[in-house]
């Protein structure tokens, strides 16, 4: 193996890619404008840091409303739905419908008694498909009816302040311990990652996959046919792959950290660590389903049924925090979980890589990392040789 | 099979499809490891000093095997620097390279914009750049116009003449093989059926057989007629045939039977080569 002959390599492969317009706007851009549409989409319903974003604020929760009263009383109650900070209503002329269609979570009917002493004139739908959504509903909407029938100190007891204070439970919400700040959004935090894990080993795999491209044009044969390039080929085709790993992540933190303040600067050693060692483990992963498979066509529809696979077990598609504890046990059998699980220690909560007084370290999961990038790098050197050196 | 070849000299590797010309090439460009037998190529043994091997030898592959998206001068630069051409060395040797092509002209230009005659003499020379003693060709002239092939023969030719190298050719043109080898090798079924000069190879009883003057007559019953009526009148008669042909001597040799490529070598042995 020769650095000089394999650095040869990568730099025209480097020069091709250059060439590759198409190439460069999935390596490049097609992963910001993912992450500004991922972080928009999870921004408000992951919310809950710094503010500063109108997209990032808390999420309402919608309600359909059916009102058959037409009254003083019905009025009184959708001024209040409307005004408060949780839930927003679209009036209907018929809520169970709306609910019935998947229009809409809730539907609440507000019937021709209400407001009549005596009378209950409340009924509600609920999707049982969007359990979440009504239970929260449900809690939304309890102490603004019990304002509108009883008054306002009835409905403050009935808020999730007045329970806790009736209750004696003292609730604390921890702010994350970033430095020099809170990152606007867990979503987008959540967003930046994903995109720096997922995006990265697809690129990674298509970068890698070149070497199907070298030997099903011949090319490759012509490399091996040089004194020194057939054994390093495949290290030419790691440089290639971390060369683009890191510039990739370079474009989308720097992405993140101007438009979307993303705090990366306030980690930037962390976060160059782990991008450093996600980046060796991802082009490993590369090699091996390069090496590994036969055809380029092969490779295509193997490496996007593994990613995606992995990806939603290992909580780049959402988080893993939402799922059943099976599967995010089971997650953490993919290296994309312990790239996620640290990434968003850092940009989330603001870990560092040992552990402090408050916080766990991510040394655990950059560890974990790095063995799985020498476990598959080795069964890539293992199938090159076998397959491409001696066919 | 059983094969040596001297410095400086040129053969002939012909055979139909499936004979084991192209693994007999990429065992002795270490591209194959033989799974038996004797290899020594440049007093070097393939499986053990591949690296001094390679860094003789220059490789014209049957397929074009060039980067579409990089420019002639580029791909030439590439192959260079990977051949081992020192820094200060390889344009200069890209010059003179894309001169032999007759790309001069089109230096800059990207080889997917290139005709077909255009790849295959840049895939050439792209093959010389380090200047091998020993040059293997196979099928160099596949699909192109007879300019680029008089063209890429002559370079050969100017090759041999000018620096002496080996030459080891494949072709199915028995044209080419009588134009540019001493000496031509015929394979078959994966063993070497015939090795010799054109010459040598014209007198081999099978080629004889294959070649033998034929009276062609409209109806082979006739043909006794014909003789009859030439000894009534006397008239003495002889058919004389010309030389046999290379694409005789390949026929008789290796039979007129269509061959599917790998089946041709099922249930041969293993290649042995030595060379």
């Amino acid at each position: 193996m020769n650095f000089t002959t394999a650095w040869a390599l990568a730099r025209k492969d480097l020069r091709l890619l250059m060439r590759d317009r198409t190439a460069l706007f999935f390596a490049f851009a097609l992963p910001l404008v993912l992450a500004s549409v991922m972080g928009s989409a999870l921004g408000s319903a992951m919310s809950g840091g710094g503010g500063g974003s109108s997209t990032s604020g808390p999420r309402k929760m919608a309600i359909a409303i059916e009102d058959r009263a037409q009254n003083e009383s019905s009025r009184a109650l959708l001024e209040r739905i409307g005004a408060s900070e949780g839930l927003e209503f679209e009036v209907v002329e018929d809520a169970e419908r709306a609910v019935a269609n998947g229009d809409q979570a809730n539907g609440l009917v507000i019937g021709e008694s209400y407001g009549k002493p005596g009378a209950k004139g409340l009924e509600l739908f609920r999707d049982p498909a969007r359990q979440i959504a009504s239970q929260v509903v449900v809690f939304q909407l309890v102490p603004l009816v019990m304002g509108a029938s009883y008054g306002d100190s009835f409905g403050k007891m009935a808020t999730a302040d007045g329970l806790t204070e009736m209750l004696g439970l003292t609730v604390h919400d921890l702010k994350p311990k970033a430095r020099g700040g809170v990152p606007r959004s867990a979503g987008e935090s959540h967003a930046f990652a994903s995109m720096a894990v997922m995006m990265l080993l697809f690129n990674l795999v298509a970068a890698a996959g070149t070497l199907q491209d070298e030997r099903a044009e011949g090319t490759l044969d012509r490399l091996r046919l040089t004194p020194s390039a057939g054994s390093s080929v495949l290290l030419g085709k790691t440089l290639v792959t971390m060369t683009m790993a890191v510039v990739q992540l370079i474009v989308l933190f720097a992405f993140g950290t101007i438009v979307y303040e993303i705090p990366v600067m306030e980690h930037l050693p962390e976060i160059a660590v782990i991008s450093l060692v996600w980046a060796s483990t991802a082009s490993a992963l590369g090699l091996l389903f390069a090496t590994a498979c036969s055809t380029r066509k092969q490779l295509e529809g193997l490496s996007t049924l593994v990613i995606l696979g992995m990806s939603a077990v290992g909580g780049a598609w959402f988080p893993r925090e939402i799922t059943p504890q099976w599967f995010q046990t089971a997650g953490l059998v993919t290296p994309v979980a312990w790239a996620m699980d640290a990434y968003e220690g850092v940009l989330w909560y603001g870990k560092s890589f040992a552990s402090t007084a408050d916080l766990d370290g991510i040394g655990l999961k950059l560890v974990v990392l790095m063995g799985y990038g020498v476990v598959l790098f080795g069964v890539s050197v293992l199938l090159y040789r076998r397959r491409f050196m001696r066919a | 099979m059983s094969l040596r070849v001297a410095r400086g000299e040129s053969i002939g590797l012909l055979g139909p499809n499936g004979a084991g010309k192209s693994t007999t090439l990429r065992i002795l460009s270490t591209l194959l490891q033989p799974d038996g037998g004797e290899v020594s190529v440049l007093g070097f043994d393939p499986r053990t000093h591949g690296a001094e091997i390679r860094a003789s030898i220059g490789v014209v592959p049957q397929d074009i095997a060039l980067y579409g998206a990089m420019s002639a001068a580029e791909n030439l630069a590439f192959f260079a620097e990977l051949a081992g051409v020192p820094r200060a060395r390889i344009q200069e040797r890209v010059d003179r390279a894309l001169e032999t092509a007759g790309l001069t002209e089109r230096r800059r230009s990207r080889v997917s914009e290139f005709s077909g005659g255009m790849k295959r003499r840049l895939n050439l020379v792209a093959a010389l750049l380090h200047e091998p003693e020993l040059i293997f060709l196979d099928e160099p002239t596949a699909g192109v116009d007879p300019q680029s092939r008089n063209h890429i023969f002559e370079q050969v030719e100017r090759l041999r003449a000018e620096s002496g190298v080996t030459l080891i050719y494949t072709t199915h043109q028995m044209g080419e093989v009588e134009r540019l080898c001493d000496r031509i090798v015929i394979m078959d079924r994966g063993r070497s059926v015939a090795d010799g000069s054109l010459k040598e190879l014209q007198g081999l009883d099978a080629v004889q057989r294959e070649t033998a003057p034929r009276l062609r007559l409209q109806d082979d019953r006739d043909l006794e007629r014909a003789a009859a009526l030439l000894r009534e009148h006397g008239i003495e008669f002889a058919a004389e045939s010309g030389s046999a042909d290379l694409e005789s001597i390949f026929l008789g040799l290796t039979g007129r039977a269509l061959r599917d490529g790998d089946e041709a070598l099922q249930g041969a042995d293993a290649t042995e080569v030595r060379a």
